[in-house]
């Protein structure tokens, strides 16, 4: 009777010891970074579906006022047709697949730029209060859009030295067998890095 | 005596000083710190006056206290460069403001030396207080007011109408029933005079390591984090300041970059 207690609690106390050091070996914490590498990039592409959400609006919006800048508006609605027929998974992309989700996205955000550079033209259309309000939006948005490119880039860092650096990375190599993610961001225009002016 | 002979050892090495930071300018002071959580008001650049700090002090514990979002207002005097976004969502991922499952924390950042103003909106409340309803705070209520050199005021009225969006019906009620207070006169340093007192403050903090110049250290970024908790300036007449026994801290609120931005 006494015997079989005894080995319950060696059992226990050998099973939390397997436990405690799985917990620093990166079998758990592998994982929980590749959720969150999933995670951000979910966000990153819900706040760039929040910018493509607003463009017909802004679209209309310029053209009630600026009709002859007719080039740049299909320029826009062009460029963001092409971003939102990219759909991706988070948890299945490939880093070529991401990189052209980035690049349309690029695209779209040159385009926007141009669209809104064209309207400081147009005196009526800067003091129209539904541009403005659009404005405020999209301005939001953006700003959405560079924490979520940052907090993606940070959850990639995250997991790639999880995945190469000693001691996790023994684990990953005879476990998990991932391999380290493609930065994202490299192909990213000055301009869109910066966060959106404010103009007065 | 003394302190003059020691000065005049000090002299050519504070002069070197100054030059190099004239010359590596932002690179000296390249990083932005996020400021102390010590309570709802955080006012570095102590241009609140102290009715309007103990006002917005007063109503931002009793919107949390009433189960409503956590409010901050952080006043600094300069921002190291860095865009108002980066520097907000710095501070909102350090504090953490809000409850975390609600995810409702608000800040009101306002940098005077940048003259600019940012309201930083928790992922929970995105939808109470817009983009859209940020940016006209900004616009139409507290940039006249900066503009007209009241900056405080300005302060007051941006977090009132925050609160106002934000705060439960029972609470909206309260807060309205609030004397409505004019602009007074603003505590606001001329910009001339303000970078003297800074350069004063820095070679004064030289000189005397602890002592009467304490009010200033603010400004020097390197000594910020220990200087605001024991130096009293900021933080004079709040009747509940970080130390006391209304401990104030965040509550593990996410913010994904929500507000809106503008200046003056």
């Amino acid at each position: 009777m006494g015997n079989r207690n005894f080995k319950s609690a060696l059992r226990g106390a050998l099973l939390v010891a397997v436990m405690l050091s799985a917990v620093g070996c990166g079998i758990q914490s592998i994982p929980m970074a590749k959720n969150e590498v999933d995670a951000t990039l979910a966000e990153v592409t819900n706040q760039y579906k929040r910018r493509a959400d607003l463009i017909p609006n802004l679209v209309e919006t310029v053209k009630g006022f600026a009709k002859q800048e007719n080039s740049t508006l299909v320029a826009v609605t062009e460029a963001r047709a092409k971003a939102t027929s990219m759909n991706i998974d988070p948890s299945k992309v490939t880093p070529d697949q991401l990189q052209k989700f980035s690049q349309a996205q690029g695209q779209l955000s040159q385009a926007l730029g141009r669209l809104l550079a064209v309207s400081e033209n147009y005196p009526d259309l800067k003091s129209n209060q539904n541009f403005r309000d659009l404005q405020a939006q999209l301005e939001g948005t953006e700003n959405r859009i560079t924490v979520a490119r940052n907090r993606y880039i940070e959850s990639i860092k995250v997991f790639n030295n999880l995945v190469t650096v000693f001691p996790t990375s023994l684990t990953n190599s005879f476990h998990f067998k991932f391999q380290t993610m493609p930065q994202f961001g490299a192909e990213v225009t000055e301009e869109e890095k910066k966060a959106p002016p404010v103009k007065f | 005596m003394s302190k003059f002979v020691r000065f005049q050892k000090l002299e050519p090495m504070i002069v070197i000083g100054l030059m190099l930071m004239m010359v590596f300018g932002s690179a000296a002071h390249a990083d932005f710190v996020v400021p102390r959580l010590t309570g709802p008001v955080v006012d570095q650049a102590n241009v609140l006056s102290e009715e309007v700090e103990r006002e917005i002090e007063f109503t931002i514990r009793r919107l949390q206290e009433s189960g409503g979002p956590q409010v901050n207002v952080v006043v600094v005097e300069s921002l190291a460069g860095l865009p108002i976004e980066s520097a907000a969502i710095k501070i909102a991922d350090a504090w953490k403001l809000g409850d975390q499952s609600r995810d409702d924390g608000v800040i009101l950042l306002v940098s005077m030396g940048d003259r600019k103003i940012r309201i930083e909106v928790g992922q929970g409340l995105e939808g109470t207080l817009t983009d859209l309803d940020s940016k006209r705070i900004i616009e139409e209520q507290m940039t006249p007011a900066f503009r007209s050199g009241q900056a405080s005021y300005g302060i007051l009225l941006g977090s009132r109408a925050i609160m106002a969006k934000i705060a439960p019906q029972q609470v909206k009620a309260e807060f309205a029933a609030l004397p409505v207070r004019t602009p007074t006169r603003s505590r606001e340093l001329p910009l001339p005079l303000l970078l003297v007192l800074i350069v004063i403050s820095i070679i004064g903090s030289r000189l005397q390591k602890r002592g009467r110049y304490r009010r200033f250290r603010g400004y020097d970024p390197s000594r910020s984090a220990g200087g605001w908790t024991s130096g009293g300036g900021g933080w004079s007449g709040g009747s509940s300041g970080g130390s006391s026994g209304g401990g104030w801290s965040g509550g593990g609120g996410g913010f994904s970059g929500g507000g809106a931005s503008g200046g003056w």
